[in-house]
Order: structure tokens, then C-alpha cells, then sequence
């Protein structure tokens, strides 16, 4: 495997990552996740509820040979409640990866930092391999390396919003100063938002809504494929420096006269 | 007894462990389930060997689609 995303000990050659809700049916989820060509999809973790019985699971639906569950702690409000969520994804689904996720905001999902560095701390202490989503700043994604977590995902823009990369800068701070792999999490709205975080040399993009829906999510799904691939190779190019000024590309000696 | 599953109040007729309540719930692929009691999780494991007592509370859990 050529340049591989590597997290905790783990190896993936596709660094695009999937989350699994909002999608019209399973059967569509199923598809997107094919044509994704990705490694690793998130699910939540929720009470059983008991008048559905004939539902078929999700997991039903996942290839786990060749998919890596992560499970998330979405919708946790505090370190406690994400805490027994991971440890809740952990019996019932076998891995140890968890994203943690600790909402302090309703209204735009932002993360409350505080409540999330104490979870990751907790559960680095209780050996899961802990992948957070967090804010798009420098001095959060450094503690939470310190304490252990296998990467750092900060948000381009709010969950859902397909708002894009609204800080490349603080994403590129991060991504500079971090051991770790940064993931960018959340915000991905098109092609190129997912293409702009892997040229600014993210590890990899998590993205859920702006492929579930879309009015076509397999094909979606296939553009955010090539539009991870396509960042990834062009960080590795070195891009030419911005000029103000153009600077022809055909010769300019030998020119036709008339 | 009343007990608390997953949020609800519900009556149990006899005393009963874990897994017991789980095959009474007709949930028959406890694989991909977990179940916490009293905000600690129960391995799956010791399902057999954990009695119910008044009050307690039952969580059981699985994966959705989620972000």
C-alpha cells in the first residue's frame, strides 16, 4: 500500500471517510459507500427501539471485511455520557475506535472542548483509539495530541452545513504543528471543499451529509473519491507560488510577425 | 418489580438476570447489542450471571446511521 492513512496501528489506503446517516434508504447508503472506494464509516450508537422489531441493522449492510467501523458519541452533551457511549460501541461492535464528538452548542454543533479533552483523556487511559472532532484551532488539536488521541478532527465548517473550509488557515496551523493525522471533519459541501482540505495537506476528509444529500449520492460519492485523491497528489506535487502577474507558458522568442 | 429499560418504566413478574430480559424482549442477535446497567456497561459475557433488582436501569443499545 503506497501512502497509506495510518491511525493508531492501523493501515488504509483510502482517506476519504464516511459517515452512514440521512441517506433516503440503506440500500443507497450501501451504494455510496462502494463508489467512496472508503475504508472507515461511522455509525452512532442509540437505545433499541422496541416496536421496530422486523428493522433490518445497519450493520446488516456494511461489508465488515472491508469496512472498519468508527463508531461515534453524537449527540453526547458531556464527557460522562460520551464515555459510557464508547464504552457501550466498544461491547457491542468490537473495535476500539471511537470518535468522540461533545456538543456544547445546539444550534451550530460546535464541540465543547473543555468536556472533550477530559473524555479523551479518560478513554486514552481506558486504551481506545480516540479520533475527536473538534474545533478548527491550534492550541485544542496540540492538548488533545497530548493526551493521546490517534488523530485530530477538526471542523471545516458546522456539521451538515456544506458551508466548505471556512478557516483554511487555521486548518493549515494545525495541520503544520500536529504529529498526528488531521482529519477534516464536517462542512464539506462539494467536490472542492474535500479536494482544498487534502491540497493543504489534511490526512483525510470525514464527511457524511454532503453525500447523503445530495440529489445523487452515488455519484457524489464517486466525485468525493477523486476529489480526496486529487488533493492528496496535488499536496505532494508542490504546487508552482502565486504570482500577480501572468508569465507565458509558449515562447516568446521566434514569434510570427505580420 | 419495576425496573427502567432503555427510559421506561416497565414491571417485571419475577426476579430475572439480564439475559433473561433480553430473550423476553425478543432480542435474539445480541451481536451488535450492548447493554449497560445502571450507566455501566454489562460484557456480554456476564449477561447470565447479573440479576435485575427493583429500580435498576436497563440500557440496550445498537448502531444506526450516524455522522
Amino acid at each position: 500500500m503506497s501512502d497509506p492513512l495510518i491511525i493508531g496501528d492501523r493501515k488504509f489506503s483510502s482517506r476519504l471517510i464516511l459517515g452512514t446517516g440521512k441517506y433516503r434508504n440503506l440500500e443507497t447508503m450501501a451504494k455510496a459507500i462502494e463508489s467512496s472506494g472508503t475504508q472507515i464509516v461511522t455509525v452512532a450508537m442509540r437505545r433499541l427501539n422496541f416496536s421496530q422489531k422486523s428493522r433490518k441493522s445497519i450493520i446488516d449492510h456494511i461489508d465488515r471485511k472491508k469496512i472498519t467501523l468508527l463508531p461515534n458519541t453524537a449527540g453526547c452533551h458531556t464527557a460522562k455520557e460520551a464515555i459510557l457511549t464508547s464504552e457501550l460501541a466498544r461491547e457491542a461492535l468490537g473495535t476500539d475506535m471511537i470518535k468522540l464528538e461533545v456538543i456544547g452548542d445546539d444550534r451550530t454543533l460546535y464541540p465543547d472542548n473543555q468536556a472533550l479533552l477530559e473524555a479523551a483523556r479518560e478513554l486514552t487511559r481506558r486504551r481506545f483509539v480516540v479520533l475527536p472532532y473538534t474545533s478548527d484551532d491550534l492550541v485544542i488539536c496540540r492538548k488533545l495530541e497530548e493526551v493521546g488521541c490517534a488523530a485530530v478532527m477538526p471542523l471545516g465548517a458546522p456539521i451538515g452545513s456544506g458551508l466548505g473550509i471556512r478557516n483554511p488557515i487555521n486548518i493549515q496551523l494545525i495541520i503544520n504543528s500536529a504529529k498526528i493525522p488531521v482529519i477534516v471533519d464536517a462542512g464539506v459541501g462539494t467536490a472542492s471543499d474535500a479536494t482544498q482540505a487534502m491540497e493543504l495537506g489534511a490526512a483525510g476528509v470525514l464527511m457524511n451529509t454532503g453525500i447523503a444529500r445530495a440529489e445523487d449520492p452515488v455519484k457524489m460519492a464517486s466525485a468525493m473519491k477523486m476529489a480526496v485523491e486529487s488533493g492528496r497528489l496535488a499536496h505532494g506535487s508542490g504546487r508552482i507560488p502565486v504570482k500577480l502577474y501572468g508569465s507565458a507558458s509558449s515562447p516568446v522568442e521566434g514569434l510570427i510577425k505580420a | 418489580m419495576e425496573i427502567f429499560v432503555n427510559g421506561r418504566a416497565q414491571t417485571l413478574s419475577r426476579v430475572m438476570t439480564l439475559q433473561k430480559l433480553l430473550i423476553e424482549l425478543k432480542i435474539k442477535h445480541p451481536k451488535g447489542v450492548a447493554v449497560a446497567l445502571n450507566g455501566k456497561v454489562v460484557p456480554k459475557a456476564k449477561l447470565d450471571s447479573t440479576t435485575i433488582q427493583q429500580n435498576d436501569s436497563v440500557d440496550i443499545v445498537h448502531a444506526v446511521g450516524g455522522g
